[in-house]
């Protein structure tokens, strides 16, 4: 038996799952039982991060701009869907080697496939 | 001087959805004024996703929801002003700015709406005893550093307090290399979502000690140990309960506190328990013309609230620059037991139905929220889970209200409802 | 010889004989073993200045004290450091209290202090009306008053350093040894030799004795922990409003700032040179303590705490004199309360000490004796204007809580002192000492320390060596 907690709605039930029937108990309803077999069978997460902006790291330097200046430093980013979380940090460090080159708009794909997930790391900002 | 019809202090979500919806009711000389230098606010270093459920049916990251409205923005002559801060606000409606392109400007608005979000409860705040070394962060500053500009604050880490911020920045820190060893709370319960409480510490094992606090910080230079102690019923550590934490960082997620040193210079009307300007169901001021949304009135834990109040707000500035004024005398509302606040603190009488957003100040099963007319029960409503990490609401239709005799009502929870 | 004098310690004390000795033709240069000067007991006290009836008539600290007060509110002027004569009262809460007053009016009178009176309490009230109702009376000191210590030091150092000094950062003096007509001094970065050389180390100023052979003192520090409260708090009361003194000292204070805050402490307990922790028991004891005088002090409006650490001697007098067995080296030491007050007075001490020892003082020609710094937040409207269309920089408002503008902070940066540290931006220009404590306008005061200095961003500290503040950079960037 696995314990875990629902977070389909607020309440935050704690879940019982049998880790071979993925029969599920402590949930006050259907979708507790739904969201405590899932996070079994195969639980999965979005992950979000930066990725390095490719300018020179002084640009914002040489316009006097306190804040990063013009072109910010680094650009947040996501995976378009949920990956499996066993696949966390193999994502993080696949965009760890990015490097990316203005300008990007919201949902541009910048690494596809991510890590073999299906997933694609995208863009979550404008970098003009 | 230049008057504009409504300005709007701050450009985070809530001054966006604030302008939107002013523009959207007519409103066609609109100065939003940013002290950062880009519009969005806190959503920008909000990099983690799941802000829009209520309002996008979607998950997304903070960037992505204010980038939506950033772009909604953009397609009407609602003007930001970026690098702009405004100094001082006077009750007659005139902003005092500052910006290094135009330099010192006054302001007079027909209308103005107050966005100007909350700011961390810091160290001194809670008086953390110990040295006086580096490495101990708010957790929004350390998300800016890791978020915006790149940079690790740390390696070995304690985060204090289990706020929503605190918890999305285990998960960061974790995800970047660092080693987070604890999440500490003083309360007995998280003050975050549960769904934080899952995604950011227990997907990574991280312990969250409940009723628990920093009782000495250690390190000459850096900080080099955290000692943890568990509290009792009264909040007092419990000597012999000590923890060690070898780390190098402490991160303080111990509330959040509505940013009003301008209201206050006006002479808006502020509420000691939501430390936000008292409102009316409009979203109105003590001062006339003066509107308030967002963080700057109360903290919320979801911003699809934030941009819906925003919206209430700046169709309220547009119906005032219109000249109308709502009818009606005042009905005000007190927090009965178990409720720490309300939004709106009063409403006129006559009124469309009213949305209370509140917070109960603690975990409730089975309980029921009750609206009381003096001894007379206006509406009762049952939940079957309530706690003070987050906001309530209910909502009284006008045919309710309109039941009303006396000139309080009274919002509180009634325990072990069935 | 490379000096004819040097000091030792950059504190208030060292930058006031700097100042003095820099105004003469002499070789003047400064160790601080800090990174930044004001960085020990300078910076973490009750921020008085005393009008000198604590001290007992006849002593150094009571004619340093009064002499020195007196000379503050020119200094400051001239040297564009806050300062504000609010005057003190010292507030009587039992019969008992009634007796001490009335001792200490008499010791006053004795050292010279101007304007004492007794006051009764309807007197006391309607000056101070948010005081306990159980007060019975106070003694008013109108000489008193309050000033921004590490300000008044740095801008003492400053023109020291205008004026010809030479300062030196990150310089433990780690030896002295005597030589012929002089001393040998080793610092980490090498030897330097002078002819003289003055003790103003701070709580370490017996250690130095000790290494040029003196041990006629010993330091025993103490530690005092403070309560910072927002500027809600900050009128609280208007004047300095000090407890009756009893054998564990003046007591708890409550006091406007300079600033605008309230300031609240100090206790009094032993301790190590180095250890400027809070405790729980400490700042219990102050916020109890303080509550007394004045009931409604709203604690939950506290945005810091701190704790300094006082370098009381075994001696009931500072130590400022020629030492016995270390000719030509002069100690400014056992510096307690009221040594911020005394301190423009000491280095005149000092200046007539080294006199006395031999040194020639011969006025330069031309000195500076001024100092202006922009403080944007306090300019008029057209002034802050003009100031934008020279430089924008100044309508950039980094620290919002204090208003402190990018320009300030690129301006102090290149100042004949500049800071390497957010704390020591802090120190001059107020940025991150307000209520959100630089949560908003630290990171991007890292960045302009960084861009202004030419180094990379994770070498900039948050004060003193040691005290990093970014491990290194996201995605494969540099590491600590």
């Amino acid at each position: 038996m696995k314990e875990i907690i629902c977070i389909t709605c607020p309440k935050g039930c704690h879940l019982k799952v049998d880790e071979e029937s993925y029969a599920v108990t402590g949930n006050s309803c259907p979708r507790g039982a739904v969201y405590g077999a899932n996070e079994l069978r195969n639980p999965v997460r979005v992950v979000t991060s930066t990725a390095v902006v490719s300018t020179s790291p002084d640009k914002g330097r040489e316009t006097g701009e306190a804040g990063g200046g013009v072109t910010p430093r680094r650009l947040p980013v996501k995976t378009d869907r949920p990956i499996p979380k066993g696949k966390m940090f193999e994502v993080m460090a696949e965009i760890a080697k990015l490097r990316v080159k203005p300008p990007v708009k919201v949902g541009d794909v910048l690494i596809p496939n991510v890590a073999g997930t299906d997933g694609n790391v995208v863009a979550t900002k404008n970098l003009p | 001087m230049t008057a504009h019809e409504l300005v709007v202090i701050g450009g985070g979500p809530a001054g966006l959805a604030a302008a939107l919806a002013a523009w959207e009711q007519g409103v066609r000389d609109i100065l939003i004024l940013e002290r950062d230098n880009q519009a969005g606010g806190i959503l920008n270093q909000c990099i983690h996703n799941g802000f829009g459920l209520h309002r996008f049916q979607e998950e997304l990251t903070g960037p992505e929801y204010a980038g939506r409205f950033i772009d909604l923005v953009k397609q009407t002559d609602i003007q930001i002003r970026t690098d702009t801060m405004v100094l001082e606000l006077t009750e007659d409606r005139v902003l005092h700015t500052v910006s290094p392109q135009y330099g010192y400007e006054t302001f007079r608005a027909g209308a103005v709406i107050l966005s100007m979000g909350c700011r961390e409860r810091t160290r001194g705040a809670i008086s953390i005893p110990g040295a006086r070394c580096s490495g101990i962060f708010t957790a929004g500053a350390a998300q800016r550093f890791l978020n915006i500009e790149g940079y690790m604050v740390g390696k070995r880490v304690v985060i204090l307090g289990s706020g929503d911020i605190g918890l999305i920045m285990a998960r960061r820190m974790t995800l970047e290399g660092a080693k987070v060893l604890a999440c500490v709370e003083l309360m007995p319960y998280s003050g975050g979502l549960t769904r934080n409480i899952v995604q950011c510490l227990n997907d990574f094992d991280i312990p969250l000690y409940l009723s628990h606090t920093v009782t000495d910080v250690r390190g000459r230079d850096r900080l080099e140990q955290v000692v943890v102690s568990q509290v009792d019923e009264k909040r007092r550590p419990i000597p012999g309960t000590e923890m060690v934490f070898d780390c190098d960082t402490l991160l303080l997620s111990v509330g959040l506190l509505p940013e009003n040193e301008l209201s206050r210079q006006a002479g808006v009307e502020i509420d000691p328990r939501t430390n936000g300007p008292v409102v009316w169901e409009n979203r109105e001021c003590s001062i006339p013309g003066v509107f308030a949304c967002g963080n700057v009135l109360h903290v919320h834990d979801l911003v699809d609230y934030v941009s819906a109040e925003s919206e209430q707000a700046g169709k309220a500035a547009a119906a005032y620059l219109r000249g109308e004024r709502p009818a009606g005398t005042e009905i005000r509302i007190t927090n009965g037991s178990g409720v720490a606040y309300t939004v709106p603190q009063h409403f006129h009488r006559g009124t469309d139905a009213v949305e209370f957003f509140f917070r109960v100040r603690a975990i409730y099963k089975n309980a029921a929220i009750r609206v009381m007319d003096g001894q007379t029960q206006i509406a009762r409503f049952k939940r079957e889970h309530m706690a003070p990490g987050e906001m309530e609401n209910v909502k009284l239709p006008k045919v309710l209200l309109d039941r009303v005799q006396g000139d309080t009502l009274s919002v509180e929870i009634e325990e072990g409802a069935q | 010889m490379d000096y004819d004098v040097v000091i030792i310690g950059c504190g208030i004390v060292g930058a006031a004989c700097a100042y003095e000795l820099a105004k003469h033709d002499l070789r003047v240069c400064v160790l601080e073993a800090s990174n930044d000067v004001a960085n020990g007991t300078t910076k973490a006290n009750s921020a008085i200045v005393h009008a000198g009836f604590d001290p007992l008539p006849g002593t150094k600290m009571a004619r340093l004290n009064v002499r020195g007060t007196a000379m503050m509110g020119e200094l400051c002027r001239k040297l564009d450091v806050p300062y504000r004569n609010n005057g003190s009262l010292v507030l009587s809460l039992s019969e008992s209290d009634d007796g001490i007053l009335q001792k200490l009016y008499a010791q006053g009178v004795a050292n010279g202090v101007p304007g004492l009176a007794l006051l009764d309490r309807t007197q006391t009230l309607s000056m101070e009306p948010n005081l306990s109702p159980a007060v019975r009376g106070s003694l008013f000191a109108p000489s008193a008053g309050i000033v921004n210590p590490w300000e008044l030091c740095l801008a003492l150092a400053e023109t020291a350093v205008r004026n010809g000094a030479e300062l030196r950062l990150s310089a433990p003096v780690t030896a002295i040894a005597q030589t012929a007509g002089g001393f040998c001094l080793t610092t980490p970065n090498g030897k330097l030799t002078t002819r003289y050389a003055v003790n103003c180390a701070g709580v370490f100023s017996d250690r130095i004795a000790v290494m040029a052979g003196d041990r006629s003192f010993r330091i025993q520090p103490a530690k005092g922990e403070y309560f910072l409260l927002d500027k809600s708090e900050g009128t609280r009361v208007d004047h300095v409003i000090f407890r009756c003194p009893s054998e564990l000292g003046k007591g708890v204070l409550v006091t406007p700032t300079v600033h605008g805050n309230l300031l609240v402490g100090p206790n009094a307990a032993p301790c190590d040179a180095d250890d400027v922790a809070n405790t729980a028991a400490g700042m219990d004891f102050v916020r109890v303590s303080a509550q007394r005088s004045v009931p409604g002090i709203n604690f939950r409006d506290n945005i810091r705490n701190f704790a300094g650490v006082r370098a009381n001697s075994d001696r009931p007098d500072f130590i400022i004199e020629a030492s016995a067995a270390a000719p030509g080296l002069i100690h400014a030491a056992g510096i307690r309360s009221p040594g911020l007050s005394a301190a423009p007075a000491i280095g005149l001490e000092v200046l007539e000490l080294l006199r006395q020892a031999g040194l020639e003082l011969r006025k330069k020609e031309t000195i500076i004796d001024s100092r202006k710094r922009v403080r944007f937040h306090a300019l008029s409207d057209e002034e802050k204007n003009e100031l934008i269309r020279t430089d924008p920089r100044y309508g950039r408002v980094i620290c919002r809580c204090e208003t402190v503008t990018e320009g300030e902070i690129v301006a102090c940066l290149h100042t004949p002192i500049p800071p390497v540290s957010v704390n020591g931006v802090k120190r001059r220009v107020g940025a991150g000492m307000g209520r959100c404590q630089g949560g908003f306008c630290g990171p991007r005061v890292q960045e302009i320390i960084a861009r202004e200095l030419g180094i990379d961003p994770t070498k900039v500290l948050m004060d003193w060596e040691g005290t990093w503040v970014l491990s290194g950079e996201t995605k494969g960037g540099t590491a600590q």
